[in-house]
């Protein structure tokens, strides 16, 4: 009786370690969540000073280029635009000698339009695209120098406008 | 239908963007004042001429006087001329009232050459680029002595 059950014992010990050495895998989610609001900026470098120059010698007006950038976050399907404006029709409204039309400038920069002239009534486009971005371009403006402008100091303000929705 | 449209506005409905969206920047002229006087020829001749025949001996060439100002809006601006002398030939002198012109041009006037007081050429209000033209006559005269007579024009443009 008792060689039977010690056996018996010994069989189940027996059994017991022949079972595979290797541990199941374990294994565990986790959510991460990034969060990206939408936002938007726009900066301009600086003003646009236009010195006194002799009309003979200059025919055109020039002012060092100012840097405009425009960062936003949007959808990659959403049309995004830069544009400006001026605040009145003449650099001198008492005398109305320096219309703010004359203003041009040249552009440099991905997506920045190429050039345009100013206007007080329509925004004008500066650079345009699609998608979120980070531009950055430069602006050169030029005014034509004429004999029959109004002596003085004259200025006018622009308005630049990035437009999302 | 009605949940299908519904669901298409969704979609296409963007959230708005917040953030500072607009930028401004100051434009700024400075416009000094500038005079200039231009004229196609510093030189003009009278050729010798026979009384009988040419009484008012014409100048050549005609001269074209370009007369550039930047001022005031309603700044009155004039251009004078008056001679420096008579007619000189060593000690021997001509009136130099005896040289007359006629202008041509808008502003520009005629006039009589003096020596003693400055003759009005022409005149305008405000900024501007006039052009205009000067054709000298001078008073021939068999009283006239011999000589080769020479004077200096002073033009001057005035403005405020």
């Amino acid at each position: 009786m008792k060689t039977a059950f010690w056996s018996a014992l010994t069989v189940v010990a027996v059994l017991v370690t022949a079972s595979p050495a290797t541990a199941q895998p374990v294994s565990q989610n986790i959510n991460a969540t990034v969060t990206v609001n939408p936002l938007a900026r726009l900066d301009v470098s600086g003003d646009v000073v236009f010195p006194d120059t002799d009309p003979d010698l200059f025919a055109t007006m020039s002012a060092p280029a100012i840097t405009v950038t425009a960062r936003a976050r949007v959808a990659p399907t959403v049309d995004l635009s830069v544009t400006v404006v001026a605040d009145d029709d003449f650099f001198d409204p008492l005398t109305s000698t320096i219309p703010v039309a004359g203003l041009s400038w040249t552009a440099t920069g991905t997506s920045f339009v190429a050039g345009g002239a100013m206007s007080s009534s329509t925004p004008q486009t500066v650079a345009a695209w699609t998608g979120p971005a980070n531009q950055s371009g430069t602006q050169t403006y030029s005014l034509p120098n004429l004999w029959s402008y109004a002596p003085g100091t004259h200025s006018v303000v622009l308005t630049y406008t990035l437009a999302t929705p | 239908m009605i949940h299908e449209t519904i669901l298409a506005a969704l979609l296409l409905w963007q959230p708005p963007v917040p953030g500072p969206k607009t930028a401004s920047a100051a434009v700024s002229v400075d416009i000094g004042s500038h005079a200039r006087l231009a004229f196609t020829s510093t030189a003009l001749v009278f050729p010798d001429a026979d009384p009988d025949q040419v009484s008012l001996v014409p100048g050549s060439p005609d001269i074209t006087v370009t007369a550039k100002a930047r001022t005031a809006r309603n700044a009155q601006i004039t251009l004078t001329l008056q001679a420096a002398d008579d007619l000189r030939s060593g000690v021997t002198t001509i009136p130099a009232s005896l040289i007359t012109w006629a202008g041509s041009g808008d502003g520009f006037v005629s006039g009589v050459l003096s020596r003693t007081s400055a003759q009005l050429v022409g005149s305008w209000t405000g900024s501007g680029t006039r052009t205009g033209a000067q054709s000298f006559t001078f008073q021939n005269s068999w009283t006239h002595p011999p000589g080769t007579y020479s004077v200096t024009f002073v033009y001057t443009m005035s403005m405020p």
